[in-house]
């Protein structure tokens, strides 16, 4: 595969986005939305930005199909991870004692 | 799209058919070991997750003693430092080695007020008594801190811990790369050492986009 | 590829054993990791026995009252889960075989190949600090809060671990950096050998699950050094988190023991049934889809840990799901041998061993797959009966097996057969004596990890211990086997199965760089008819 070397203004403008991004996620944290809205926003902001530091940044638009899926496959089963374990943690019955 | 770069010979090791087979498979290589990295630091966040779930009131009394002023600056270093970064791996992908020294400098440089900050916000807590496990003992201000809150200020240690000897370990790869370049080693044919620090670095930047919110936000 | 002077094989190609210990070929790690797989399973074998012999008859015996047999309890499960089986087929038969199956002249990353082993010799030297420190009762699972608050050595042992972990990982980012950048000249996916899908699937799941295990591993040691509080529920933590943490890693650990395994079986039957293998594409996705899977089901060791009923039903589940691919692998290794032409050399004598044993050890894994049944299985004897059925019943009869497939590949040696032969009975039958009763026992109620019992589960015990010694001797005449080819063996040709993959066509021993020129495949691994 032919190396695609992405111009100087590409990574800026990234940047960028990045920056004003990080502004924005940091002003939503001063607004009370409620707890689930808040960690929605920001949790979606960082996404968005992991987005783009992976796609541009590290190159990933570029990079091949197999080291898009490396990525996503990781972050895929650390979701199993989590949703498996609270899948327990959620749904344990605390039972009075019977004695 | 050039592929000049495969024709060019270039000292590569004998497995492989020539350079560009070597860049490819090496970069997979790097992937590879990102991947570990995520599982890794992916469990550690899962497990704060779920903590925070179980006790809402009481990671919110720990969270308020981080101040998100210095983890926004925190964040702001290290998204300069992803992009100096990148833009060392451009110099060196364009044949231009003291460019790569310059820009390695400046990743080096807001890769180290990403520290001196962090030890800002070490030592100030470790002055308020505040240390991770059986040491926690809060005086000061914090003296009115639940005892409880001792879980909560152990996983940030945890994982601002390991996240910061990350950070350690990315500096000292980005200084040899730098000591390399110096030394003219690079060029369009082979940048595979910048290129792959780079990708540790960005993915160390990409684990504190995570542990901004979590930590300091929400 | 240049070409090497007659008589010149990658053994003799430098001497000295600073060259050994610094060496870039995968050969000559492969063959170090030998080595030293068959030391720590002589370790762990050693420990094994002690356990036995202390088992033969109720009440405290030669390892005296329960603090002594815990630590040989644990070292033994630590030792041959870390140091043995995990490492043992991939790290061992894979390393050498690998390239030579691609075509490739080495792996992808020499020199991290090379790391990987001084990861297991230094991880595996710091666990045995352990043993100056009191040793470890906790058993290999490490479970809080005992584990937070035992001995000293502990400590020790779980940070070897960690670094042996490092080992793991590096050798399946090898791997599957090779599988997809070195194959040769004509080599799809679909012409690889299923060893190799076997390597690969496997790889994936020490690069994916292992790091989970090195932080969980990593956040132990800050309970016991530091009193984090994370696992401990004096302190807000919760016991069971560890075991979901641990888990996550260990279940899919048990799929890096046995995959490679199913991949050595594949090759066995294949050639010495002399017949092309039946279902090729089934048994190389049953293998990618038993690693995916693994992921899905930790949750079926943890059914009577206080995790939720809802969770247990969906593990449960999950887990008779994953027998699926491998009975698919079951049925056809068995339609491969169907209308073949068998030969019951040593090799094949072991690779039929693990389709029998692997398949007792996977039907009763289904069994404690079923939640209303592991409440009474688990920690009983059912279950070491069902982990040691798939575990040496399945991988140590695979790794034997390879090891004598490819020892001319290897050695340059023929060994001699007929004893070869002897061992597998010895290992065999004492397999069968020393773990058929422990299904007995455990559906008795006989708990495990226990050094003392009730009388009436005596005889069985004894049994079980004269089946121990059985197997003892038959992995010491497969040692002498061994022992007796590299130095009196006779030379071997390249090819003496008459086997269709391409390691076959290298010279035995092979050369340096592997092959004089990169071969090219035109047609699948397994041609015969």
């Amino acid at each position: 595969m032919a190396h695609v070397i992405q111009s100087a203004q590409t990574y800026t403008k990234t940047l960028f986005i990045l920056l004003f991004l990080t502004v924005v996620t940091v002003a939503v944290s001063y607004v009370d939305l409620g707890q689930g809205a808040n960690t929605f926003v920001a949790l979606a902001v960082a996404s968005v930005k992991a987005y783009f530091v992976g796609a541009t940044f590290m190159n990933l638009k570029h990079s091949g199909p197999t080291n898009i899926a490396i990525f996503v496959v990781s972050v895929f089963f650390l979701a199993v991870l989590y949703i498996f374990s609270v899948a327990d943690i959620w749904t344990r019955v605390i039972h009075a004692p019977v004695l | 799209m050039s592929t000049d770069s495969a024709t060019v010979t270039r000292k590569h090791a004998h497995h492989f058919k020539d350079g560009e087979h070597e860049f490819q498979s090496s970069i997979l290589g790097v992937w590879l070991f990102l991947s570990s990295e995520i599982l890794m630091f992916g469990a550690l966040i899962v497990g704060y997750i779920i903590y925070s779930g179980r006790y809402p009131e009481m990671f919110a009394e720990g969270a308020a003693f981080l101040d998100k002023r210095y983890g926004a600056v925190n964040t702001v270093a290290l998204l300069i430092s992803s992009w100096t970064m990148v833009m060392g791996v451009r110099a060196a992908q364009t044949n231009n080695n003291k460019a790569v020294v310059k820009w390695l400098l400046a990743t080096l440089f807001f890769a180290s007020i990403f520290m001196v900050i962090k030890y800002l916000e070490y030592s100030h807590k470790f002055h308020l008594g505040i240390y991770p496990g059986k040491f926690f003992a809060p005086v000061g201000e914090a003296a009115g801190l639940d005892a409880s809150t001792a879980l909560y200020f152990s996983f940030y240690f945890c994982l601002t811990g390991l996240h910061g000897l990350h950070v350690l370990f990315g500096m000292i790869g980005i200084l040899w790369v730098l000591l390399r370049a110096r030394k003219n080693e690079f060029s369009e044919n082979y940048y595979t050492p910048v290129e792959g620090v780079g990708l540790f670095w960005h993915l160390v930047d990409m684990v504190w986009i995570y542990l901004f919110p979590i930590l300091y936000l929400i | 590829m240049g070409s090497a002077a007659p008589g010149e094989n990658y053994l003799n190609h430098e001497k000295g054993l600073k060259s050994w210990l610094t060496t870039l070929d995968h050969k000559r790690i492969g063959v170090m990791y030998m080595i030293t797989v068959l030391v720590f399973f002589a370790m762990g074998g050693f420990a094994a026995i002690m356990l036995r012999t202390e088992l033969a008859a109720p009440g405290p015996g030669v390892l005296g009252e329960g603090g002594v047999y815990n630590q040989f309890m644990t070292l033994h499960g630590a030792i041959m889960v870390f140091m043995v089986i995990i490492p043992g087929i991939p790290a061992f038969l894979g390393n050498f075989v690998l390239p030579l199956h691609l075509g490739a002249a080495d792996v992808a990353f020499p020199r991290l190949n090379l790391a990987s082993w001084y990861c297991l010799i230094i991880g595996a030297a710091i666990t045995m600090i352990s043993l100056f420190y009191h040793g470890v009762d906790t058993g290999w699972t490490f479970y809080t809060p005992y584990s937070i608050e035992t001995a000293n050595g502990t400590t020790w042992v779980v940070f070897g671990a960690f670094v042996i972990g490092f080992s793991s990982i590096f050798t399946g980012l090898n791997f599957v950096a090779t599988v997809h950048k070195l194959r040769c000249k004509g080599m799809s996916f679909f012409r690889m050998p299923l060893f190799v899908w076997g390597l690969y699937s496997t790889a994936i799941l020490q690069v994916l699950a292992t790091p989970v295990l090195g932080i969980t591993l990593l956040l132990l040691l800050a309970e016991r050094l530091l009193g984090v509080g994370i696992f401990d529920p004096k302190l807000g933590g919760d016991p069971v988190l560890f075991q979901h943490f641990f888990w996550f890693y260990s279940h899919p650990a048990v799929y890096i023991m046995v995959l490679p395994a199913m991949g050595v079986v594949s090759e066995l039957i294949t050639c010495f049934s002399r017949k092309t293998i039946f279902g090729y594409r089934a048994i190389a996705f049953s293998s990618v889809g038993i690693a995916v899977v693994s992921f899905f089901v930790w949750g079926h060791h943890m059914f009577v840990s206080g995790q939720s009923e809802v969770a247990g039903v969906i593990f449960s589940f999950l887990t008779m799901l994953v027998g699926v691919p491998t009975a698919i692998k079951t049925f056809n290794w068995v339609a491969t041998m169907y209308k073949g032409s068998i030969q019951f050399a040593s090799p094949m004598l072991y690779g039929m061993g693990f389709l029998f044993l692997f398949t007792i050890g996977g039907v009763t894994g289904i069994m404690l797959a079923t939640t209303a049944l592991d409440v009474h299985f688990h920690d009983t004897y059912f279950v070491v009966a069902h982990f040691h059925y798939v575990m040496v019943g399945g991988t140590l009869m695979a790794l034997s097996g390879g090891i004598l497939y490819w020892f001319p590949k290897m050695f340059g040696k023929m060994y001699n057969e007929f004893i070869a032969q002897i061992s597998f009975i010895f290992v065999f039958c004492g397999f069968n004596v020393t773990f058929f009763p422990q299904f007995i026992l455990g559906a008795m109620g006989m708990p495990r990890r226990y050094f003392d019992y009730l009388p009436a589960y005596a005889d069985l015990n004894l049994l079980s211990t004269i089946g121990s010694y059985l197997i003892g001797t038959g992995f010491l005449i497969l040692l002498y086997v061994i022992i007796d080819g590299l130095r009196n063996g006779a030379d071997a040709p390249a090819n003496p199965w008459g086997a269709k993959t391409l390691e076959w066509t290298a010279a035995s021993p092979p050369i340096h760089h592997n092959f004089e020129n990169e071969p090219e495949v035109t047609a699948g691994p397994y041609e015969y008819r």
